[in-house]
This record gives C-alpha cells, structure tokens and sequence, in this order.
C-alpha cells in the first residue's frame, strides 16, 4: 500500500471557479513524510488545494486520514516534507522558525478541541497572550482583549481561571484568543469535539457569525459531517490524498460523506 | 525590544507567584546552600580569630627562654638550671629587639587562708611580669622593684583564687599561707580567663621571684625567663639575639647544643593559624557538599517544572511565541527565583552564623568573597537548570510540545 507512490498529483479541484478571487491558502503538491525508524509514515500524498479569501471550509476523514497533519501545516505549526504551502501569497517553506511564529501569531488563529488554554493565566491574560508576542503595548492590549471576550460574550468571566469555567466558555474564550490580532485565517481543530451538541451549536454559530459578518476564512477540521454542513465547502481526505472536494449539500452540492462510515469500510479490506 | 523585556519579566513574576509552592521549593535548595556555606565559613573564621586572639591576650609578643638539662653543662649542679636572673638583666640591656625581661619560675604549693587552703599554681618574678604578659591588677598593686630586692613576703593573687581562699570577701592585706610561709595579698589580677590549653589563668598566686627560688622552692636560679619583643614585628629577631647572647654567656662551643629553648607565642599563633586555616578547608567542602546537594534539588525541581510546562510552551508558541521570547521569559523566571533564593539565603546565613558564634562565643567573620561564591554558584545553578530544559523545549516542534502531557 505504501509503495503506490505513482499516483500523479490530483487535479486541482476548486469549487469555487471565479479566477478573481485572491486565494489565503495555496496547497501544491503537498507530501508529509513520518521518518520514524524503518517505515516512513506517507500521511499526506500530494495535495493541491485552493481557498480563496472569505471561505468557510471543512477537511473531514477518518482518524488517519492526514487532516491533523494537514491542519498543522495548514497553520505553519509544522512544515511539508515536499511541495508548496503559500499562505496569503507568502510561500511558507521559506520561512525561519521565529518567522513561522510571526506568521502564527499575526496572520492566523487557532482553536483546539482542547482549548489549550493556559491554565493558571485568567481569561483575560489568555486572550491578551497574542497581543504580548505581537508588541502590543499594555493598556491597548488590555482594550482589545476585553473587546474580544464581549464579542463572545464572556466580558464578566475576564477574571477567572479555565478551570473556573465550563468547556463552552473556555472554547468561546479561545475563540477570542484566536481573533484579537486579527488573523487572516480561522483554523478550528475539532472545536467542538469535547463539546455537548447545545454548547456545540453555540460554537458552530459564533464561527458562522464570522464568517458571514466579519467574511473571515475558516478552515474546520471535523469527522462530524453535521459539523461540516455549516460550512461551505468540504474535502475529504482518505490516506493522504483527497478522495472528494465538494460544495455542501447548502450550496448545493451532494451529500457530505460519513467518514466514519469509511474509516470503517477500509479496516475490512 | 525592551518593552519584550519588561513583558517576560511580567510574565515571569507571574508564573512564579502562581506556582508559588514549586517556587518555594525551588528557593529552599538555594536558601540551604547559600546559608549553610555562609554560616560555616564565618563562624570558623570567627572561631579562628577569636583563637588567634585569645594567644595574643596571653602576652605581648611574649617568648619564653627554659633551661634544658644537659650533662654537658659544667660549672653547675646537674639538675639546676642553666639560665639565670643576671641572664634575664643581660638580655633586657643588651638584646635590641627585647623590651623587657625577668626571671620566671612556677611551682605548686598548696596554699590557705584563715579559713581555706587549695593547691595553687605558683609563680615567682618580678614586677615586670604583669606588664609582659599583659595583665592587670584590679585592685591593689602591682609587685614593687622594692618588693623583688628585698624579698618582701607579699604576693598577687588571681580571681579564681581569691574565690577559692576568701569567697566573697576582700583579700587585699589578708594573709595568706604558701607552703610554710605566710604572705600578704597586695593586689589581685585581672580576669584573664581561660588560656589556649584550657587550663584557667585566675587559678594563680605570683610572688617576688627571690623567696620563691630561696624559700619556696630552695633552688639557686629559675628555670625559665619571660620576655616580650619590642614589637610583633621584632619577635623573630629577638629570639636570635637571645640565643647567641644565652651562648656566648654559657660559654658554648661551635659544636656545643644550646642548654635553653626558646619559645614564641608566634609560633603557638602560626600553628592555630594553620590548624583553623585547615578547619575552615574543611567547612568549606562540607559547605560546598550542601551547595552540590541544594543545587541538585533546584536542578531536579526546574527540570521537573520545565518539562511539565512543555504543554505550556507548546501554546505559547503555537500562538506566536518565538524561540527567543520563550527562552527569556524562563530565564527572568530562573533567574529571579534565583536571585531571590540566593537572597533570602545570604540573609539567613547572616543571622544564622550570628547566633549560632553567640552561642559559642564568639564573633562571625563574615567574607564577602565567600557570600558572593556562594550566591553565584547556586544562581548559576538555579539559571542554567531553569534555562536548559526551557531551551530544550522551545526548540521542539511546537505541535510536539503541545502534544505534551
């Protein structure tokens, strides 16, 4: 299995067809290669995608599939074995260590499925931790971070400890670490997945809010296609390489795949 | 960029306030190591001067000249001494280096008033004796020339004995009973204390050397002579004189052995000198070992508190943290709890080598030198072992770190 590597670079598959849209992520033939020993671990075989700015994207597949690999590429937190990642126009592989933290820290925002929050810094501190890497001088940052925890709604927990606070709360908190310095592009790991489906659907309706209000590019990874049906555009990936690139059953496209259905599909064969 | 400082300083104090039990932790290692290398030192060398100074309370620039039986001696009783009162007279007049000089001779007697009697140490010399030895009379007076030359039955009598003979009361021209004699108490000594050897000087009876050599002991000449060197300085030069003087006046050939011996509280001094200096070699291993051991419990508390903050690190970074801001921010953390442990110790270390050379008496010697070795060293410690795991981490692929438990 791991020695079909004659399989040529998928076609590029961009559901949105307008060439006037200026692309935030630009994926060309993109490998990662696990080097652990003996076997190489092939978990992501030449992917070629396309999001253009204002997106709201989802990258489903089964636990295996290369989508957290993908999304740590995605958010320059690790870089490609070969091929090219251009975010914002800027190509990433050339990019020093402090240069892809910079990168990090000013052009994108992440959320976790597990917050990753610091926990004995208050909400505040958190949210204002981005502004502190980015030089934001004190008094402004403290503005900002209050701004951004009212906008989720949390601006009477400022003072309290992640673990003073329920799951939703610390995501939504997370989420506003995630925009203070606004960020071209909203990476959301399974921002849901500790999450019970009412906290869930607050969640999924705040990153909708942004989408639609503040025309923010999202990309969500997600094995939940009632997850992935908020979004516009679904790619699932399956062994590396992208098996579908398709709008969303709102926009039109066919029915989002079950993954999970998949993941199980394959372990029979 | 210094904004960056002031910012990973803020964090820093922070993380530490919030830990504040593994902090606490932290600075017990610095603050044992610093205080016990502080108290050991000091209170050594305190113990060391105070030695040091007690040999020097003996007497100014004291040297003692004692016959040595030798058979060779001829124109003298075997068994009599060599040395002489005209020796001492020649010395003080001749010897340029020597201030002055008597004849000394000590004996035992058993000794009583009216109402007690004791065995007490007896010594017989001139009035220049109290001056060599640098003593004092408290109340009374000092031994006249008057009362050497014409053998007065008078004496000086130390604290301790006066307890011994007359308790409370004033023995100022009381009489006493020294051996079959009896004597009039003129004056009484000074507290001197307890000497190097641990034998007590106010336990003492000091009478004119004449009846002491003819009533007392019923020999010629004394055994021994006590002079002091007109300085610190001229001790070794004064010991020279002596002996050529001594031999020149014993008529002694080239190959001939001295028939005396000189002897200098310089070299008593020298050799406590040296028997401290050893001493406070050994604290210092000893401190260094509590140093090691307490620079061992901040290495293994920052390296456990490091590593269990990869997680942190991790989201620092994954939200922009660079290399460099991660790395300050733990050397502001090491370096405070450091410098604050190291602090707390030199603080403690004072107060602790203050008491604890009170209760032994004496006073501390502090050495700044010591104080700083001992700050530096575990700060050094406390900054390298926060740093290294910190730098460790900071260069880990961030998603690596933020897969850490």
């Amino acid at each position: 299995m791991a020695h079909t590597l004659e399989t040529r670079p998928t076609e590029v598959m961009s559901t949105l067809d307008d060439p006037n849209v200026r692309m935030m992520v630009e994926l060309r033939d993109l490998h990662k290669i696990y080097e652990s020993g003996e076997n190489a671990v092939h978990a992501l075989r030449g992917l070629n995608v396309d999001v253009p700015e204002g997106q709201y994207i989802a990258i489903m597949g089964a636990s295996g599939s290369g989508k957290s690999t993908l999304l740590n590429i995605l958010g320059a937190l690790d870089v490609p074995t070969q091929g090219s990642y251009h975010l914002a126009s800027q190509l990433t592989s050339k990019l020093s260590r402090d240069e892809l933290a910079a990168l990090r820290n000013k052009y994108i925002g992440f959320i976790f499925q597990n917050f990753n929050l610091l926990a004995r810094s208050t909400a505040l501190e958190n949210v204002e931790l981005p502004m502190v890497y980015a030089g934001v001088p004190t008094r402004k940052r403290h503005q900002s971070a209050l701004a951004a925890l009212e906008k989720v709604d949390l601006a009477d927990r400022a003072g309290h400890l992640p673990s003073q606070m329920s799951g939703g709360q610390q995501q939504r908190v997370a989420i506003a670490r995630s925009l203070v310095n606004n960020p071209r592009v909203l990476l959301a790991d399974e921002p849901t997945g500790n999450l019970d489906t009412h906290t869930s659907s607050e969640i999924m309706k705040i990153l909708h809010e942004l989408h639609e209000i503040e025309k923010l590019t999202i990309i969500l990874v997600t094995h939940d296609p009632g997850v992935a049906s908020f979004t516009e555009r679904v790619i699932v990936l399956r062994d590396g390489q992208i098996i579908a690139d398709q709008p969303t059953p709102n926009r039109g496209g066919p029915d989002i795949p079950d993954v999970r259905a998949l993941s199980i599909a394959d372990s029979g064969t | 960029m210094f904004a960056l400082w002031i910012e990973c300083f803020k964090m820093g104090l922070r993380e530490l306030w919030r830990h504040r039990l593994r902090s606490f932790l932290t600075m017990i290692g610095m603050i044992m190591g610093v205080s016990v290398v502080i108290i050991c030192v000091s209170v050594v060398q305190g113990v060391k001067d105070s030695l040091i100074s007690d040999i020097r309370k003996a007497g100014k620039n004291m040297m003692f000249v004692f016959s040595k039986d030798t058979k060779k001696v001829s124109g003298r009783a075997i068994g009599g001494s060599s040395l002489s009162r005209a020796d001492a007279e020649v010395i003080e007049r001749e010897c340029e280096a020597i201030a002055l000089a008597a004849g000394m001779q000590a004996g035992r007697f058993p000794v009583a008033s009216d109402t007690d009697s004791s065995n007490v140490p007896v010594t017989g010399s001139t009035h220049k004796y109290l001056t060599i030895r640098n003593w004092g009379v408290a109340e009374g007076t000092n031994l006249l020339p008057f009362d050497i030359v014409t053998s007065r039955r008078v004496c000086l009598i130390g604290q301790t004995t006066v307890r011994k003979l007359f308790g409370d009361e004033n023995p100022i021209n009381r009489m006493v009973r020294i051996g079959q004699l009896s004597f009039k108490v003129v004056g009484v000594l000074e507290p001197k204390g307890v000497n190097p050897l641990g034998m007590d000087e106010d336990d003492a009876i000091i009478v004119p050397l004449p009846i002491m050599l003819r009533d007392l002991m019923g020999i010629q000449e004394p055994r021994g002579l006590i002079c002091s060197a007109t300085s610190d300085h001229d001790v070794h030069r004064a010991v020279g004189e002596i002996k050529d003087l001594l031999r020149q006046r014993h008529k002694l050939g080239e190959t001939d052995e001295d028939d005396f011996k000189v002897t200098t509280l310089k070299e008593k001094e020298d050799q406590a000198r040296e028997v401290s200096n050893q001493m406070t070699l050994l604290m210092f291993f000893l401190a260094l070992v509590s140093l090691m051991v307490g620079g061992v419990g901040i290495m293994n508390i920052m390296l456990v508190a490091v590593t269990e903050r990869t997680r942190e690190i991790g989201i620092r970074m994954a939200i922009g943290a660079s290399t460099k801001m991660v790395n300050r921010q733990f050397l502001v953390e090491a370096a405070v709890i450091s410098s604050a442990g190291g602090s707390v110790g030199i603080v403690l270390g004072v107060l602790g080598s203050a008491y604890i050379a009170n209760q032994i008496g004496v006073v501390p010697l502090m050495s700044p030198t010591i104080v700083l070795i001992a700050f530096t060293f575990s700060a050094g410690v406390g900054v390298l072992f926060g740093l290294l795991p910190a730098r460790r981490a900071a260069a880990l692929n961030p998603i690596e770190a933020l897969r850490h438990d």
